[in-house]
């Protein structure tokens, strides 16, 4: 696969290197946060960062840092950090597992092709109630801007997102009648 | 009570805390405690890397919370309100002798 132009990929290309690489050495990660929402806005909000969520419970620290020290990526924090010296404008943040939303962690994500490996995404719905889940809980006003974007550019399942903030329960609720009125 | 649960006396404290105050910073808790502000930075940091805990910056000072987000949380709260529960009200006033709820500017605390 094709180095992306570090001093001004766009989330999606930096994304697609990094879990490309990652996934051939037998890392599976998904990719959730702002920069799903980047991606799926094609650009219309800028994240600046990837967070990955590893998937492999056996995978340690130094297996997958020694797969980012191949393309060059360095750890710049005492958490998992890293950057590359050519990509100012982007950083990555590796999770622990698992993938979750709220107390959802029975997360299926999509699934993209690059060069015939494999590399996830959370899916839009799933996006938009990880926007939903950051307002819900951390008051952050932007991710339900986040999620109403995403939701007017992308094909979603409105019902999977009430769904989940009933079961939330609590001021989800308020939050998903909010979120369908701003979609009106 | 917790400390083999969760690895350490302070790590205890430290989430217990949390779970009392419900948002706190590494200074307030050294001094409730009268620890080293680097030992409960350390545990802090390791709840927060765990994706336990997350934090925000008010002012100088970094303020560490629940990460409600997380599928974990529930299950840890409910851990710590076992323990919380089973301290005595007279050793709670004890603990949590610091009051930082809202409180008018002026008002006195008697």
């Amino acid at each position: 696969m094709k180095e992306p132009k570090w001093d001004s990929c766009s989330e999606k290309e930096l994304w697609e290197y990094v879990a490309f690489h990652l996934s051939l050495a037998g890392i599976n990660t998904v990719l959730v946060g702002g920069a799903v929402v980047s991606i799926y806005t094609k650009g219309i909000f800028v994240s600046g960062d990837l967070d990955l969520v590893l998937q492999n419970y056996q995978v340690d620290e130094n297996t997958f840092q020694k797969v980012l020290q191949n393309i060059g990526f360095e750890k710049y924090s005492t958490r998992n950090y890293y950057k590359h010296p050519k990509c100012d404008h982007i950083f990555i943040e590796f999770m622990s597992p698992p993938v979750s939303i709220g107390e959802d962690y029975n997360i299926k994500p999509d699934e993209i092709k690059i060069d015939g490996t494999v590399i996830k995404i959370l899916s839009p719905t799933d996006c938009i109630k990880d926007r939903l889940a950051s307002y819900i809980y951390f008051n952050a006003r932007e991710c339900f801007e986040q999620a109403i974007l995403v939701a007017k550019e992308q094909l979603f399942d409105i019902k999977s997102v009430e769904k989940w903030c009933r079961k939330e329960g609590g001021s989800a609720i308020k939050v998903f009648n909010e979120f369908k009125n701003s979609l009106k | 009570m917790l400390e083999g649960v969760f690895g350490n006396k302070t790590a205890e404290k430290v989430l217990l805390h949390i779970f009392h105050y419900g948002e706190i910073h590494a200074a307030a808790i050294a001094t409730d405690y009268n620890i080293a502000e680097s030992q409960v930075r350390k545990q802090l940091e390791r709840f927060e890397k765990a994706n336990i805990l997350v934090s925000k910056a008010i002012g100088k000072a970094r303020v560490y919370f629940f990460n409600k987000k997380s599928p974990f949380i529930k299950p840890i709260t409910n851990l710590l309100r076992i323990a919380y529960d089973s301290i005595s009200i007279e050793e709670k006033e004890n603990i949590f002798k610091v009051r930082r709820r809202p409180r008018g500017r002026e008002k006195v605390i008697i």
